[in-house]
């Protein structure tokens, strides 16, 4: 699995490959930076969807979700190693977690909130930056987490493992900070607020214990 | 209309928690069960209710199943109280306060979290008291 920063640049055929990230020119651009630069397009991407009309948002939501992920993929073997299978279990997961936007206001008949696709959007992407940079930052296939619906419309993603546990929570308000605590067999614990966008090396060492 | 005298409800006593299987996959227990309404988390205590009693009470019982909380587990998590609530038509009835609800800010967010944590290891071993799908 190749974890390595690049010492003499890209070669030609990786710079046709990504032209238009500008990064990639500098010989000091690693593998790191490349793949924020594409999260964070894919994140535009997604917020402009997220800010047209939600009908829309949603028919686009599966095919934008799936055009990313065959890029994602494709990155992801090529460059750090992941196993297809590995990436395909994301989708899997991700998949599996749709469910979630069937439950509607009052969907338990005791008046509990329902669930924006844009914040299962927002859920879905951070996933995806922790469990990529688990891979480029430290060259670990993570665990997946449970997914599942939280109160006041957000959202959790949850690992339980004999050596950590960690719960990480989505709010649905865009503007507000997601939430994280966790705590390993050693009695160590981690916890913080995030910018849901952001990359956080935290959380993604956290989950290689 | 019967007014309920409030008690003190034991440290060794249970408590059951009613959780709505729609916001399960698979009826996996998950720290995202727990949740206020209203102020506070509502259970019922066993002095006055059986788990199946507590199910029962749900707009729609089959959609529903029962986990068991003991009281002092409860108060073992910071900033949880646990207090008997009767109300005219459960006298078992009574609130978790602390766990939190949308209005917390700032770092009470992650304490909310750690609270919900806590919740759910305190139960998850067990497992159900009344599993969703039993009829």
């Amino acid at each position: 699995m190749l974890c390595r920063e690049t010492e003499q640049g890209y070669s030609g055929q990786e710079e046709n490959l990504f032209s238009g990230i500008l990064e990639l020119k500098n010989p000091k651009t690693t593998e790191s930076d490349v793949l924020s630069s594409l999260f964070i397009t894919h994140q535009k991407f997604t917020q402009l969807e997220a800010a047209s009309d939600l009908s829309s948002a949603i028919a686009d939501e599966k095919t934008s979700l799936s055009t990313k992920d065959e890029y994602e993929a494709s990155l992801a073997q090529k460059y750090f190693g992941a196993e297809k299978s590995g990436v395909d279990e994301l989708q899997t997961i991700i998949d599996n977690s749709r469910w979630i936007l069937d439950l509607h206001d009052d969907w338990d008949d005791e008046g509990s909130v329902g669930y924006k696709v844009e914040t299962w959007i927002r859920a879905m992407n951070f996933l995806k930056n922790v469990l990529f940079s688990s891979v480029n930052d430290f060259c670990v296939k993570s665990c997946f987490p449970k997914i599942s619906p939280a109160d006041d419309g957000s959202i959790d993603l949850f690992w339980k493992q004999e050596s950590f546990q960690l719960l990480i929570n989505i709010p649905a308000c865009e503007s507000e900070l997601l939430a994280y605590t966790g705590e390993n067999k050693w009695g160590e614990t981690i916890s913080g607020r995030i910018n849901t966008n952001r990359k956080n090396f935290n959380i993604a060492a956290w989950l290689n214990l | 209309m019967t007014s309920w005298p409030v008690e003190d409800i034991p440290d060794n006593d249970k408590l059951f928690y009613r959780v709505n299987k729609k916001g399960l996959h698979d009826n996996e227990l998950l720290p995202s069960i727990f949740r206020e309404r209203e102020g506070s988390m509502s259970v019922d205590w066993s002095k006055y209710s059986t788990a199946e009693e507590t199910r029962a009470r749900a707009p729609i019982p089959k959609d529903n199943g029962v986990v068991m909380l003991i009281a002092s587990e409860i108060r073992g998590i910071d900033e949880l109280t646990l207090i008997h609530d009767p109300i005219v038509n459960n006298r078992a009835h009574s609130g978790v306060m602390g766990l939190g609800d949308k209005s917390v800010k700032g770092d009470e967010k992650i304490r909310k979290l750690q609270r919900r944590q806590h919740l759910f290891d305190a139960c998850s071993e067990r497992g159900w008291e009344i599993h969703p799908d039993d009829m």
